[in-house]
C-alpha cells in the first residue's frame, strides 16, 4: 500500500526520513530517481539517512515503475520519495493506481514561479501537474505533516 | 496527566535547537525553552522553582544541554518530585524521535532510555561512517 508519494529536491533528509516516516506509519521508503542509484556519494548519503527499523529501496524510475506493477510493494507500508515533477509524472503514467501526490520542496531556479514557501515551479512543471490535477491525481503542499494540506489547483 | 517537555540551557541553545525541531516536525504546544543568562541579573534558582510550581500537575520532562552544568543542577534538586524526568545532553536526534513519541508512550522512562541510546548512535564521525558497507536493499 502506498501511503504518500512525495516531491522533495533533497529526497531523504530531516523532514522527509524522521518526521514523515515516523508520522505516516512507513515501514518501506522507496527513493525512485535515475541518478542516485548510480551516483554513489549519492546513494551512500541516503542510506546512511535512513531512519532505524525502515527498509530502505533505491531504483531507477523505470524499475520503480516495475516494482510497482509486479506487487512486490503490496506487503508494505510504502513512502515513495522522487525529487523533481518530472519524475512524479513518469511514474504517475507508469503506474496510473498512484492517485496523490505530495509537493515538498522544489527550490528556486531560474524561471520558476514560487507557489507556497518551499515549493517552486517552472511552466512546464505546472503544465505537468495540470495534467496529473485533470486525471485526478490529488496534488498537495506539505513540508512537514503538520501542515495544514493546501491543494495545488487553488494555488496555482 | 497532560505531558510537557521544557529544553534549557545556558545562553540560546535552547530555543535554537527548539526552531529546528520544529522545521523538522512541526510546531509542537508542549514543548518550550528556556534561555538561561541572557539577561542581567538572570535568577537560575527562582526561574527554576517558577517553572516547577507552573508544571507541578503535569508529568514534565527538562532536557537540559550540560550534565554538570549549573542549569542541570538546578533541575537536579528536583530529582526526587515524581512524575518529573530530567535528560542532559540536549541533542536533535534525541528530540526528533522524543517529541514524536512522548505523547502517546505508556512509560516515560522507558521511552527516554531507549531514544536516549538511539539518539548515541547518530553522533557520529562521518569520514568513517562513509565508509562502511551499508547492504543494499529490496523489495
Amino acid at each position: 500500500m502506498i501511503l504518500l508519494t512525495r516531491v522533495d529536491h533533497r529526497l531523504l533528509h530531516g523532514q522527509v526520513a524522521f518526521s514523515w516516516t515516523q508520522n505516516l506509519g512507513a515501514d518501506c521508503i522507496l527513493i525512485a530517481n535515475d541518478d542516485v542509484p548510480q551516483n554513489d556519494v549519492r546513494k551512500t548519503t541516503i542510506k546512511l539517512a535512513k531512519p532505524q527499523g525502515v527498509k530502505l529501496v533505491i531504483k531507477n524510475i523505470e524499475d520503480s515503475i516495475a516494482a510497482l506493477k509486479s506487487g512486490v510493494t503490496d506487503k508494505y507500508k510504502l513512502f515513495i520519495v522522487v525529487e523533481s515533477v518530472e519524475d512524479a509524472y513518469k511514474l504517475t503514467q507508469g503506474y496510473p493506481k498512484l492517485k496523490s501526490l505530495n509537493l515538498g520542496g522544489l527550490k528556486a531556479k531560474k524561471g520558476t514561479r514560487k507557489i507556497s514557501k518551499a515549493v517552486h515551479l517552472l511552466p512546464k512543471e505546472e503544465r505537468l501537474l495540470e495534467e496529473m490535477i485533470q486525471n485526478n491525481i490529488e496534488v498537495e503542499i506539505r513540508q512537514v505533516p503538520g501542515d495544514k494540506k493546501v491543494n495545488l489547483k487553488n494555488v496555482l | 496527566m497532560e505531558r510537557k517537555i521544557i529544553l534549557a540551557s545556558h545562553g540560546k541553545f535552547a530555543s535554537g535547537i527548539l526552531s529546528s525541531l520544529e522545521l523538522i516536525c512541526g510546531k509542537n504546544n508542549a514543548i518550550s525553552a528556556l534561555d538561561c543568562y541572557t539577561t542581567e541579573g538572570f535568577d537560575l534558582k527562582q526561574t527554576v522553582d517558577q517553572l516547577m510550581k507552573e508544571n507541578s500537575e503535569k508529568e514534565l520532562i527538562v532536557v537540559t544541554d550540560l550534565f554538570g552544568g549549573s542549569v542541570n543542577n538546578e533541575f537536579l534538586r528536583y530529582i526526587k518530585r515524581p512524575d518529573f524526568y530530567l535528560v542532559a545532553g540536549l541533542n536533535l536526534p534525541f528530540l526528533i524521535e522524543f517529541s514524536a513519541q512522548f505523547a502517546s508512550a505508556k512509560a516515560l522512562a522507558d521511552l527516554i532510555l531507549q531514544t536516549l541510546r538511539k539518539s548515541k548512535e547518530a553522533i557520529q564521525f562521518c569520514n568513517e561512517s562513509f565508509d562502511e558497507e551499508i547492504e543494499e536493499e529490496e523489495f
